[in-house]
């Protein structure tokens, strides 16, 4: 089954479905990649629906002339239909659907725009939440774009309230999960990291910078001047020259566990 | 510590201990913030806010050609063994007014960069995705003379400091994978060295 244009597709499974015997429905991806298997074990109604990232999905039903005999089940039926709200394919998709892309391309140039005074309108605790929700949504596309602004806006975590943090707990279990990914990656000596991995990780670095940056209030970097970040120190100047800044003992903090081992 | 570096600002003060201990030859690990030469910390946070990146390429440049002599990698020479040699230096007119100790704590300061780098070079996407053109043409005071926000965005700004050594295993890990075992009607020379010198 092929939907011309669509960025993903969403199967939906009847509720009833159900196989028995030997019997066995399988559904394939764009490059005939197995997406689902489903046979008498298969629990149907906690499957709900399924979304895959392409514009076409095939399916085999295989079942034993002798098993399907012996007991029936209900079978099977589903219903494939286009990914909505993803992106516009046609200038009527505009009247008619919501676009993710759009949004993404949106809030990154509303992110950019430091000068315009919009930054601060998407540095929100509450779209850094909503953006998170949807990386942890099993199947759902553009997760490359979502990583990317995600990183955007952490990488600026100054321009987040004081009093409303990004929720930074939340990201607490993506980065275990890159970080045991990583640690794979260097127990097999492999050099060549997956791109989207790579994007993965700079995003839970980004999110453990933050998060230190927000609980120590660490002001932002500026050029060092020597004439007003050196002082003499000592009685009348003849301490010596000290620096203003006195020298800040590193506070340990979860980001510092951050390590490939 | 990319930031810190691209805009001359004082490095997180753990990261200029270590330094400070590299260049007492010390060897304790992690570095006692509370009992490294304040004299001395002060002196290496002083100088760097005078660097600017063209003496950087230099001394890169100095210190590749002194490695070479000592047939070393940029990232092993040790602090003693980095010399400022007065008669290399007229190649070398940007550093020539400088005081050797600053020199060589800005030489340790990159080989800790490299260090760190190397370390994990293999993690980080070097594209320049980051790059955000058009924020840099609303407001040149945003920060965006650090080239990006994304890691591989501010690093490639830096490219001029990486060390070959920092990048050598992902060259030679590209190599191998480039080896066929059969015999070609053509055969290909490739010169590390001078691939870096690109």
């Amino acid at each position: 089954m092929v939907i011309e244009g669509a960025r993903g597709i969403v199967v939906g499974f009847d509720p009833a479905t159900k196989l028995s015997g030997n019997a066995c429905l399988r559904l394939f991806g764009r490059d005939g990649e197995m997406i689902k298997r489903i046979d008498a074990r298969t629990n149907t109604s906690e499957i709900g629906e399924l979304t895959i990232q392409s514009d076409r999905v095939s399916y085999r039903f295989s079942a034993s002339t002798a098993a399907a005999e012996e007991e029936r089940g209900y079978g099977y039926r589903f219903v494939v239909a286009p990914l909505r709200g993803m992106q516009w394919l046609s200038e009527q998709g505009v009247l008619r659907d919501a676009s993710l892309e759009w949004a993404a391309w949106l809030l990154r140039f509303l992110a950019e725009g430091k000068g315009a005074g919009t930054s601060h309108a998407v540095h929100s605790n509450v779209i850094v939440g909503a953006l998170v929700d949807y990386l942890q949504t099993q199947g759902a596309p553009f997760k490359e774009n979502i990583v990317s602004l995600l990183s955007q806006l952490l990488a600026d975590p100054r321009a987040f309230p004081a009093d409303a943090p990004p929720p930074f707990a939340a990201f607490d279990a993506i980065t275990a999960g890159v970080m045991a990914e990583c640690d794979k990656l260097r127990l097999r000596g492999s050099l060549t990291v997956p791109a989207r991995l790579q994007s993965m990780l700079q995003m839970c670095v980004l999110a453990l910078r933050a998060r230190r940056i927000s609980a120590s209030k660490e002001p932002a970097a500026v050029p060092f001047n020597a004439s007003t970040d050196i002082v003499q120190s000592g009685l009348f100047g003849f301490g010596g020259m000290a620096l203003k800044n006195p020298v800040q003992a590193y506070q340990a903090t979860s980001a510092s566990a951050l390590s490939l081992s | 510590m990319v930031s810190c570096l691209l805009i001359s600002a004082r490095m997180p003060d753990h990261i200029s201990s270590t330094i400070v201990a590299h260049l007492a030859s010390s060897t304790a690990s992690p570095v006692d913030i509370t009992r490294v030469d304040k004299k001395l910390f002060t002196q290496i946070v002083q100088a760097q806010g005078s660097w600017a990146a063209p003496m950087d390429e230099q001394l890169v440049r100095y210190a590749s050609q002194l490695a070479q002599s000592k047939s070393k990698g940029m990232i092993e020479l040790s602090p003693p063994e980095f010399v400022v040699k007065s008669e290399l230096l007229d190649r070398y007119p940007l550093l020539e007014n400088v005081r050797e100790a600053d020199v060589r704590a800005r030489f340790v300061i990159l080989q800790e960069l490299n260090r760190r780098l190397a370390h994990c070079i293999e993690f980080i996407d070097m594209s320049d995705g980051g790059r955000s053109p058009g924020a840099a043409s609303m407001n040149a005071n945003d920060g965006s003379e650090l080239g990006g926000w994304s890691i591989g965005s501010r690093l490639r700004r830096m490219s001029h400091v990486i060390f070959p050594d920092a990048k050598a295993r992902l060259v030679e890990a590209a190599l191998d994978a480039s080896f066929i075992e059969h015999q070609h009607p053509f055969s290909m020379q490739l010169d590390n060295t001078k691939a870096f010198q690109m």
